[in-house]
């Protein structure tokens, strides 16, 4: 009987664990793509926004 | 440093990179907000896993890409501030560097018009021709600007930027070179109606011309053809013994000569102010180059002198017409100078005047008045022995004070500081072309000691 609780509370720690870790992994591709989409957006603001002024000529 | 505004292109981060900013954040969140919305909007009608994949892709955009949005929002704002600092800094620098620059060499702007001092002429583009009020290093150039017609200009004196055409800030008349960009020397000559200024200033150019310059090794000229040419014209009047016409101008009329060669460039303004208009105060405010004199040569006719006057009475009226003594008092010459220079210029009643005065008794040529007055420095000799120099400061003064002039002596040693007495003679003979040639005596002397007073290192070379 003890046995059986140590080997389903080993199953739900790992099952956890694996949760954790799918969880992370999801956000960790999620905050990757979130960050590059928005550098891609301030480079492309950057370069439409950005000009050096020039005299009339 | 309030600048006035420009008809120049400002540096990119000192205008148009704040509203490049701003329009860079405004467009970038735009950008997030668009990109989410995309992808949120993907999860419309979709089945259960793409709804969760785009719902958590939108989410990440928002959350995500808004921390590094405003990361990259402050780090474009830092780069800016950087530039800003390293460009004022390098600016302030040079425009430092050049007016301590200017300011050991003496240089400065001084209208020949209007007489006004100003530390920066009005620039022409060289292109368009807009005037650029305060052509230096500043926010729309460390070194050089771009005029808005697209023209690059210096905005310094290393970069020659007295090359271009300028113009007084205050009464628009066009500037030289020499004007801006000389080490200037400013030499009044004070004296009532009459006393003899003009025919000093004449004698004094002259030297400095013919005797001065080629000691110095340097070249001496005129700014302009017209004063070359009334020069040519007096000096040829004086080789006939015809004296200087009488000054008309009311303002300061001016010899500008510049000296040119192996030194650093000077221009000498010898001015004679016409004697009318020492005959009121009120018009002597016209003379703007009294706020700013090197030295200044103050000329007293003796025959102005009631004792002298009466002394020589009978002799006068037999040459009333050539000796043309003066009608105006010199003490009250003096005292309208002094009124003048503290009612205009900031002198306290009771200030001394720094710059030197020398006090030069004129046409003493006549009734050998020289022989009256012990000469301890003989005519046409520059010394530096000062005893002979305080002989000579001794018996002009006792001879003032022997014509009752003692009240002007004591006058002048109150309120200058640095007096030095000369007699002259600023034809040599009374007018009379009989009599042939002006040869002046004694000119040279008064101006020679103002100008090692002024600039020492002038009188220095000379040697």
């Amino acid at each position: 009987m003890a046995d059986d609780d140590l080997g389903g509370c080993i199953g739900a720690m790992f099952l956890l664990a694996l949760g954790i870790l799918a969880l992370m992994a999801v956000i960790s591709v999620g905050s990757l793509f979130g960050a590059g989409v928005a550098l891609k957006n301030y480079a492309e603001a950057l370069q439409k926004n950005v000009r050096p002024e020039r005299g009339r000529s | 440093m309030s600048m006035p505004q420009e008809p120049a292109i400002k540096s990119y981060f000192f205008g148009k990179g704040y509203r490049d900013l701003w329009d860079t954040i405004k467009d970038s969140w735009q950008r997030n907000l668009k990109s989410a919305g995309n992808l949120s909007s993907k999860a419309d009608g979709a089945d259960s896993f793409p709804l969760v994949w785009w719902y958590s892709a939108a989410v990440s955009v928002v959350v995500f890409g808004t921390a590094v949005f405003l990361i990259a929002s402050v780090a474009h704002i830092v780069v800016l501030a950087i530039f800003f600092t390293l460009i004022y800094l390098a600016f302030s620098f040079v425009y430092l560097a050049e007016r301590i620059f200017l300011a050991i060499r003496g240089f400065s702007a001084v209208c020949p018009e209007c007489h006004s001092r100003n530390p920066l002429p009005h620039y022409f583009c060289s292109s368009c021709g807009e005037v650029h009020q305060r052509l230096i290093p500043s926010s729309y150039g460390i070194l050089r600007r771009i005029c808005q017609c697209g023209q690059r200009l210096p905005s310094t004196f290393f970069l020659k930027r007295g090359e271009l055409s300028s113009k007084c800030p205050d009464c628009g008349v066009l500037l030289s070179r020499e004007h801006t960009e000389t080490k200037k020397l400013f030499i009044p000559i004070v004296g009532g109606p009459a006393v003899g200024k003009s025919s000093y200033l004449l004698s004094a150019v002259r030297g400095l011309v013919e005797e001065v310059a080629p000691s110095l090794g340097v070249e001496a000229s005129f700014l302009k053809d017209m004063e070359a040419e009334d020069f040519q014209h007096l000096c040829e009047g004086l080789d006939k013994g015809r004296p200087p016409e009488k000054t008309q101008d009311r303002l300061p009329r001016a010899f500008n000569l510049k000296l040119t060669g192996g030194l650093t460039p000077r221009l000498i303004y010898l001015y004679d102010p016409a004697g009318e208009a020492y005959a009121a105060t009120g018009e002597m405010l016209l003379h703007k180059y009294q706020e700013y004199f090197s030295g200044m040569i103050f000329l007293i006719d003796p025959f102005a002198l009631p004792m002298v006057r009466q002394e020589f009475e009978d002799r006068i009226e037999t040459c009333l017409g050539a000796l043309k003594p003066s009608d105006l008092s010199v003490e009250d010459t003096l005292s309208r100078l002094l009124i003048s220079l503290e009612e205009s210029f900031g002198l306290s009643k009771t200030g001394r005047i720094r710059a030197p005065l020398a006090v030069v008794v004129n046409k003493v040529d006549a009734f050998d008045l020289e022989g009256q007055i012990t000469r301890a420095v003989p005519t046409g000799e520059i010394t530096q022995d000062t005893q002979a120099w305080n002989q000579q400061n001794q018996a002009i003064q006792e001879w003032l004070w022997k014509w009752d002039a003692g009240g002007l002596v004591h006058q002048i040693e109150t309120r200058f500081s640095t007096v030095r007495y000369f007699v002259c003679s600023a034809l040599g003979h009374m007018p009379d072309p009989s009599a042939g040639a002006f040869a002046p005596q004694g000119v040279l002397e008064p101006l020679l000691w103002i100008l090692n007073q002024a600039d020492g290192s002038f009188f220095k070379q000379r040697g």
